[in-house]
This record gives structure tokens, sequence and C-alpha cells, in this order.
């Protein structure tokens, strides 16, 4: 089997990421939220690594407790989106089709509501909370998850080694033990990669938008939103939390081509 | 052909009539109502009983839901309890600028991912894949609104190509300056949709190139070019059927653009009006958003069953 670059380096960013975001459990080089008014927008130096924001805090310190934000709020709904996803997805292609039918009618309308203005209405309604904006995001990417496994756990339902199967009389919950769920394995851990990359893009911008984790806990978006009017005077203060976001992102989706040329070796062959 | 499309037809307007339900209890489950908002904390319980009868708030929750319903079949999507206005007007008028944004964005995603990935099935060089892998990372890397802050920075502030924001007030009259007003905010829209559908175009046309199907041809004896007409279909179905679950997700990217870009559009309208809590016409707004996702769909999911047969049974 060929060493795959992706998942060695998608593997490596996600596992910095994870390390940062647990460092930043125990110990960050200043509580991020001391404000400073003395050292206020102070440039990179030993004492403060990246510098100091428009209050004087340690823009460092925010990133790393905002890496701990983003993950976890990432874990949370990558969870909730695999666990309807699979479950719905392989339901629809195992049932009759009138089950089929209404289940797949649900998960379009889900679809078919865009995730982030249920999450802006919550957030309207409620006030800005961390789990509302998780359980927008995982709904959401779980109905997209659902739609994707419904079509390919069809295609091997409906296989002839299935039928084959079939006829040597095994049971449905045999059949997606033995074929649907072990097929599906590439194609549920490239999309668990997937969901993981969507929510911290979608943590992103609820918390830039206001809509996510409310202050005081830092988080890149509002980092993001609050350095905005500072663009041109100090570009750098919007540059890291952005390149951090990105890195994440790109880590997840190296991580899940990474997997997938791994589990499905046909696709490694054109890379 | 009929059939199928019928029957997608069917099952779109039961998606429909799904939705109303789950929109209309969204909105019913909220704390706060309008005619606090409207009259304001010290309004007498009297005038706020008033208001609520005036627009049938005292009825049963099942009685308004059918009142909605059949005023949204009769294409009445009601009145905005802030303002009074026409809902439907203030829908069509804020169409101007997200239609246009939405469906330019939809269209130079799906022809650039189909023209790559039929190129992709054409050559495959390893530097050219490379290349296209690279770009289509970085374009899913970055979150919409960090390219759109990117987008503002550089073609707005530091070489003044482009508008910043906003949007000429004489709409689509001043040609023009509209359409240089929506490019940076269709760009910034489109880029995550390309780099997605690209990769969906590309590992396609390479799964084709891989296939069977394709090497049987080749033996065969059909040229490279004729056996590729089927691969245009095959790279073209996926891409379209991402697409079409994308357009949700688009609509979201669009409250996101319009919000920076300060556009006035269906977004930025939503967004407003929610933080309003002028809950009937958020009602009605989220209805037509979800309604024009379902027809597009249906559109896709037509032309689709058409470019891949298979589909539709």
């Amino acid at each position: 089997m060929r060493r795959s670059p992706s998942l060695v380096a998608g593997g490596l960013v996600i596992a910095v990421m994870a390390t940062l975001a647990i460092l930043a459990l125990l110990w960050t080089p200043y509580d991020p939220l001391v404000v400073d008014t003395t050292a206020r927008f102070s440039s990179p130096s030993w004492q403060h690594w990246l510098g100091t924001d428009q209050l004087g805090r340690d823009v460092l310190s925010n990133l790393l407790v905002g890496a701990r934000t983003s993950l976890t709020a990432a874990l949370a709904a990558t969870v909730i989106a695999m666990t309807i996803g699979a479950t719905l997805g392989i339901t629809t292609a195992v049932s009759p089709r009138w089950l089929d039918g209404v289940l797949s009618a649900i998960v379009t309308v889900v679809i078919a509501l865009p995730a982030l203005l249920l999450a802006l209405v919550l957030a309207a309604a409620r006030g800005p909370s961390t789990s509302a904006a998780v359980a927008a995001i995982g709904i959401a990417a779980g109905a997209s998850v659902a739609a994707v496994t419904r079509f390919d756990a069809d295609g091997i339902v409906r296989s002839s080694y299935v039928l084959a199967s079939r006829y040597s009389g095994a049971s449905t919950p045999l059949v997606i033990r033995r074929h649907v769920l072990r097929n599906l394995a590439p194609t549920l851990a490239v999309q668990a990669s997937g969901a993981a990359s969507i929510a911290i893009i979608a943590e992103s911008t609820l918390s830039y938008l206001g809509l996510s984790t409310p202050p005081p806990t830092p988080s890149w978006g509002r980092m993001l939103a609050s350095t905005q009017q500072y663009l041109l005077v100090h570009p750098l203060l919007m540059f890291w939390p952005a390149l951090f976001v990105c890195i994440t992102v790109l880590g997840f989706n190296l991580l899940g081509d990474g997997l997938r040329e791994r589990l499905d070796p046909t696709v490694a062959q054109y890379g | 052909m009929m059939g199928g499309v019928v029957r997608r037809l069917g099952t779109g307007l039961v998606g429909v009539l799904l939705a109303t339900i789950v929109i209309f209890l969204l909105l019913r489950a909220l704390p706060g109502d309008v005619a606090t908002t409207r009259l304001g904390t010290d309004a007498t319980p009297q005038a706020l009983a008033d208001l609520r009868r005036e627009y049938g708030f005292d009825r049963p929750l099942i009685a308004q839901y059918f009142d909605w319903l059949v005023d949204i079949v009769r294409g009445d999507l009601g009145r905005s309890l802030l303002s009074g206005a026409s809902v439907r007007d203030d829908v069509v008028s804020r169409l101007d600028v997200t239609l246009p944004l939405i469906v330019a964005s939809t269209v130079l995603s799906i022809v650039v991912a189909a023209a790559i990935g039929r190129r992709t099935a054409l050559r495959r060089g390893r530097t050219r894949g490379v290349l296209i892998m690279t770009l289509t990372q970085l374009g899913l890397a970055i979150p919409t609104f960090v390219l759109a802050i990117a987008l503002i920075f550089v073609f707005a502030v530091r070489f003044t190509l482009l508008p910043a924001g906003g949007f000429p007030v004489a709409g689509w009259r001043s040609f023009t300056e509209a359409l240089r007003s929506l490019i940076l905010p269709m760009l910034a829209l489109a880029a995550a949709q390309t780099a997605m559908l690209t990769r969906f175009a590309r590992s396609s046309a390479l799964d084709f190139v891989a296939s069977d199907a394709f090497r049987t041809a080749r033996a065969v004896g059909r040229q490279r070019d004729d056996a590729l007409l089927t691969a245009q279909r095959m790279v073209l179905s996926p891409v379209l059927t991402v697409a079409s679950l994308q357009v949700a997700t688009l609509i979201t990217g669009a409250v996101v653009v319009e919000s920076v870009f300060a556009l006035p559009g269906l977004g930025s309208m939503l967004v407003r009006d929610i933080a309003n809590r002028d809950y009937t016409k958020v009602q009605s707004v989220l209805f037509v958003v979800v309604f024009m996702v379902f027809v597009l769909r249906l559109v896709v999911d037509v032309v689709n069953d058409r470019l891949d047969p298979r589909r539709a049974v």
C-alpha cells in the first residue's frame, strides 16, 4: 500500500490542533481575558509571541482557547451528524418503499432548510449559545450525510452479491453488518472528516455573526469580528484567527482525502 | 419519463408541505411576540390582546396554520407586522439582489467543475492533478466570510477596482453599477461551491476512466473522444446532484455575503426581521426560501434523470 501524503499531513495538522486545544485547558501564556490598556496593539515580541489585540489581550492565548472552543463544537456537531446521517441513510436504503419515501422526504426538507438561518432564529429568540449552534450544524450536516449514505447504501443493497447473500438466507441485519456497513466504512470515514470541516467553518461563521459561543469565551470567529475594524492598520490581528480556521479545515479535508485513498485503493492510483 | 417527473413533483409537494409544518411550529415555539415588540413593554394588556386578536393570534394553532397555508396557496404572503408592507413586494424587491447572486454562483461553479472534470478525464497529468487539488483544497478551507473580507481588502481597498459593498439605489436600472457591486459577492459565494463541485467532477471522471465501461468502449474500437461523451454525462450527473444538495447552503452563504457586503438582499432582510421578531413575515420568507430550494432541486433532478437513466428507476 502506497503511503498517503494527504493522510499524514491531515493527521498531523489535526493532532497539533488537538494538542494545542488540550494544552489550553492546562496552560496559556497569559490569561486570554486579561485586558492591558498599556499594551494595546503591541507587535509580536518575546513577551507576546503573536502580539496583543485592541484591548491589550494576548493573541496567542486567545487563539489557543479558541482552538478548544472550535474543536469541541466541531467534534460534538460531527458526532450528531454521523449518528443521524448513518442511521437514517442505511435505514432508508433497506426499508420498504413507503418508509423510504417518508424518511427521504424528511431528509429533503431538512436539507432544504438553510441551517444557518435556523441557528439565527434560535439565537435571536434565546440568545446566542454554543449548544444551539452545535445542534443546528449537526442536524443540517446529518441530513446531507444521510442523503449521500442512502445513495451509496442503495447501490450496495441492490448489488448482486447482496442478492446472492439474501438467497443464501442472510437476514437484513446481517446484510447491514456484513455488507452495507463494511462497504460504507470508507465513505462514512470520509464524510465524518467532511462534516468536521463543515462544522469548523459553520461554527466560526456563526460566532463571527455573534450567534454561537457567547462572550467572554474566546473563539476564532469572534476574534475575526472584533478585529475587522482595525484591518487596514493592524492586518495581523485578523490574519492569525483566519489562518487557524483555514488550517484546521484544511487538516480535516486532507484527513478525509487520505482516508479515502487508504480505504479505496483505486483513488490513489490516479492521484 | 413523464412518470418520473410526476413522481418527483409529488415528492417535492409533500416536501414543501412538510416544510410549512416545520417552519410554522418552529416560529410558534419561539418566546416573545410581535405585539409586545410593537407596542412596547408598557402597553396595556387590553391593547396587546386587541392587537393579537386583530392578527388572529388568539385562535387555535391548527386554525392559524391552515389560514396561513390557504393564503400561501392563493399567493398571499401576508403583511409585515411591523411596517404593514406586503411581504410579497418586499420579497420580490429583495430577490433583485439575491437571485442573480445565487444563480450566477451556481452556474459559474457548475461550468468550471464540469470543464475541469472533462479535462481530467482527457488527460490526467500528475502536475495538473496536484495543482487542481491544491487550489480546491484552498477554496474549501477558506470560510466564505473570510474570503469576502479578503476580496474587499484587495479589490476594493488596496486597488479600488470594485465597490466594497452596497447596491445602487436605482437597482438594475443602473445596470453597470449593479453588476459591478455583485461581482465580489458572487466570487466569494461561488469559491467554496466551485472547489467542492470540481472535486466531485474530478473524482467521478477518474472513476469513469478506470471503469470497465470505458475500457470496453475503447476495446471495441470507440474513439477516445466518443467514449468520453459518456464521461461528460457521468461527470455532470454527480456534479448536478451535489449542486442541488448545496442550494440551501448557498442561500446560507448568501446571508453571510449579503451582511459582509451590506447588500439589500433576502438574507439581510431575513436577519433584520428575525431580530425584530416579525415572526409572521419570517415565516413567509422562510417558506419562499424553502420553496425556491425545492423548485431548483426538482429542475436538477429531472435533468439528472435524463442524463443518467439508471437513477430514474
